[in-house]
């Protein structure tokens, strides 16, 4: 039997399937509510000449729910973390439940979903990966009436075969009422199959969160904890992850040659045209010219090229030592004394701040004191030149 | 609330603070209440939105830049009575450093829209730190959802470069190798519907083909894609969604998908006005772009076609071009015949008078 609307024929039993679905959708408290819904649904539905079809149920099997069989699966299942145990006997208790009642409807059904709530909980007992195989939650989510695990029930054509003589607003006839309960607790069964499963992924899904909780850590510590680097080094830096991760020790490729998972954070970072201010100490200042030199004296340098490496720690995200060498060209303004010099820097995470250089101008041999111009303003710089000043007093 | 569809709002290029998706939030709102069909399902108790904000990631490294640029003018400078820094050569080197820190102004749009964009395109650790701010704001949500008993149930509505980073964030997940549960993402939590907005995932396609990745719909039957349902959408005039565009074979990802109607390519030509035609809320606002969308969140075609052609009809007259096409029409039934009488003249020079917007000289 029909209704027409908008020029199509709709089967009434989808306007029994609107109310069902439609209360699910809404109730919460208890089995009264929802069936109060129904109800309002039902008539609503009359009025109006519309369906409106909520495809999952949020009302059977719900947390809140005042059912025995939701209280008692979901007082298995809900514990934080979930005992497998647990999760693999709400299973069998469902199959149980449904292979045994003719609530359910057909023998086939209720045999075929036994059968899976059973291989569920047997996957659950041999340890399957959660989201895989037997124990697949997505499987169980209701859509339009049914599941992908069982398409054999189709709460939709339950309830049309059922109700399909029933018309809006009347009181269910015996049969069409048979389809609602049937069809309740069909919805019933089926999300309290996949909270079972989803609980059974909570570990998972912890897991997966905390990883890419440390992942985000440690691309916060290569930004803020490594070298500071500037925009061009940045994009060197760029070109160099990007040609490892298409290379041997890059990211696999799934069958479809795409990259598999989040690319790989690096270990090392290349120092490239980075310049700074320091200060310099030379021991011998160059008498023989008859300067008048201090022993220190303010620079700015220019890191050539160098490399800076660390190692993570995976479960937390931190950064893990950290050590670096560049070749540096240094200018001091030096009156009578070679200005220009070259050399190495030293890096190390735990002294970032204040790095070490050795350089050569000339022929007398400098150490450079580097305070990291990403660390150091100017209250710093005003703090060393005092320092300077009182040296050459 | 532990039973609700979380809808994720993923942003576009631009600078984006917290509190960035309220107006697209009332939008969706506003225009699911217009229907008849979904009354009876209040949005409030069926959905709850979840703001993606990744902006951050893009500011934080234009203040490290920013700081880097200024600290070393600062430190120049402040050498200038002394050794270094006291010709008029240094002090202009000193001036550029300044500049340079200036470009990276937050309050540019240079610096806000295109150098992030390009960031996200060009440089692999600003896209990775992207990428993975997202995700772990999608599994944080997921968990609570969990934690709080209930199904887990989301979407994801992403617009313009939000598009490319969600499209990117998404494959990565539903790749990834296993942790030490064994679990895979695609069998525990795929997302219901994907909602690509003038999307530009493919233009700033780099390591991951955007027609090859996991970011596809199918899921249960296709045990590694990401979502059941994913829907296009862009408007002819809108010129970010022109070039390289995301336009999918017709057997993608596969002819059974496109059979079940799983994916979904709308193209609107509509225009409220021409600024916005790049607006997510411009988007939203249109029935084409909506009605499939609330279709899509639902996992059901709860809207029909009529019902979405009726209401978008509607929505065409608001539109300058649309009521301009109105008025056209109308013009059409003012046509006098030769032998029409002057009383027929009067007549209709009368209401063609009246149907002139006020205002207009007569």
């Amino acid at each position: 039997m029909s209704t027409r609307q908008n020029g199509k024929r709709l089967p009434l039993g989808a306007f029994a399937l609107a109310a069902l679905l439609l209360g699910a959708a809404i109730a919460r408290a208890d089995e009264a509510q929802c069936q109060k819904q129904e109800t309002d649904g039902l008539a609503a539905v009359a009025a109006s000449a519309v369906i409106p079809v909520e495809p999952t149920s949020l009302c059977y099997g719900a947390a809140d729910e005042n059912h025995s069989l939701t209280k008692e699966i979901r007082a298995l299942v809900d514990a934080t973390p979930p005992a497998p145990g647990n999760l693999s006997l709400a299973l069998q208790k469902l199959a149980s439940r449904v292979q045994d009642d003719e609530l359910y409807g057909a023998k086939p059904a209720r045999d075929e979903y036994a059968g899976l709530a059973r291989s569920a909980a047997a996957g659950i007992e041999g340890g399957v990966g959660p989201g895989t195989g037997s124990v697949v939650t997505a499987k169980w989510h209701v859509s339009a009436g049914q599941t992908s695990a069982l398409p054999a029930v189709n709460v939709g054509r339950i309830l049309d075969d059922g109700c399909g003589q029933t018309p809006p607003g009347a009181t269910p006839t015996p049969a069409c009422q048979k389809a609602i309960n049937e069809s309740k607790a069909w919805l019933r069964v089926f999300q309290l199959t996949e909270r079972t499963l989803t609980q059974y992924s909570a570990p998972a899904l912890n897991a997966i969160l905390q990883r890419s909780t440390a992942r985000l850590a440690m691309w916060h510590a290569y930004r803020d904890d490594g070298l500071p680097q500037f925009q061009w080094e940045w994009l060197l830096n760029s070109w160099r992850l990007n040609k490892a991760d298409k290379g041997r020790n890059g990211r696999e490729r799934d069958k479809d040659g795409q990259p598999i998972g989040p690319m790989k954070v690096p270990t090392d970072q290349i120092i490239f045209l980075h310049p700074g201010v320091g200060l310099e100490y030379r021991d011998k200042p160059n008498k023989a010219s008859g300067s008048d030199d201090s022993k220190t004296s303010p620079i700015v340098y220019l890191e050539l090229i160098g490399r800076n490496r660390w190692s993570w720690n995976e479960s937390t995200g931190q950064m893990i030592g950290g050590s670096g060498v560049s070749i540096i060209a240094t200018y001091a303004d030096r009156n009578h004394d070679t200005k220009v010099g070259y050399g190495l820097q030293f890096h190390s995470r735990l002294t970032k701040n204040y790095t070490l250089g050795i350089t050569r101008t000339g022929d007398t041999t400098s150490v450079v004191f580097n305070a990291d111009l990403a660390e150091f303003f100017k209250d710093k710089m005003a703090y060393w030149k005092g320092v300077e000043e009182m040296s050459t007093k | 609330v532990a039973n609700t569809h979380l809808i994720f709002l993923v942003h576009g290029m631009g600078d984006f603070a917290a509190g960035w998706s309220r107006s697209a939030q009332q939008t969706l709102q506003d225009q699911y209440a217009t229907y008849k069909q979904l009354k009876f399902i209040p949005f409030g108790q069926r959905f709850e939105f979840v703001e993606i904000l990744y902006n951050d990631e893009f500011e934080a490294l234009r203040k490290k830049w920013r700081d880097m640029n200024k600290a070393l003018g600062d430190a120049l400078k402040s050498m200038g009575g002394g050794e270094i820094g006291r010709t008029n050569e240094d002090l202009e080197v000193v001036q550029k450093l300044n500049d340079a820190a200036g470009v990276t102004d937050k309050n540019r749009f240079l610096t806000t829209h295109v150098v992030d964009v390009l960031l996200y395109y060009a440089a692999r650790q600003t896209a990775a730190t992207v990428r993975e701010s997202v995700r772990k704001q999608i599994f944080t949500a997921l968990k609570k959802q969990v934690d709080d008993g209930g199904l887990i149930r989301w979407s994801v509505i992403a617009h313009s470069l939000g598009t490319a980073v969600a499209h990117d964030a998404l494959h990565e997940a539903f790749s990834d190798e296993p942790t030490e549960f064994g679990e895979k993402l695609a069998g525990i939590a795929p997302a219901t519907c994907v909602a690509m907005i003038a999307n530009v995932s493919r233009l700033l396609e780099w390591d991951i083909d955007v027609y090859l990745s996991r970011t596809r719909p199918g899921n249960p039957d296709d045990p590694d894609a990401a979502c059941r349902s994913f829907l296009n959408a862009h408007n002819t005039f809108d010129p970010f969604t022109q070039p390289k565009a995301f336009r999918p074979a017709a057997q993608w990802p596969n002819v059974g998908v496109r059979a079940l109607g799983l994916f979904q390519d709308i193209e609107t030509r509509e225009i409220e006005a021409p600024e916005m035609v790049h607006d997510l809320d411009h988007y939203l606002r249109n029935p084409a772009v909506h009605g499939p969308l609330f279709n899509c969140l639902l996992g059901q075609k709860v809207l029909d076609d009529n019902t979405i052609s009726d209401a978008h009809a509607r929505y065409v007259t608001h539109t300058p071009l649309g009521s301009f096409g109105e008025f056209v029409n109308a013009l059409k039934e003012f046509q006098l015949g030769e032998e029409d009488s002057w009383a027929k003249v009067f007549s209709t020079w009368a209401a063609f008078l009246a149907l002139l917007p006020k205002g207009l000289p007569r």
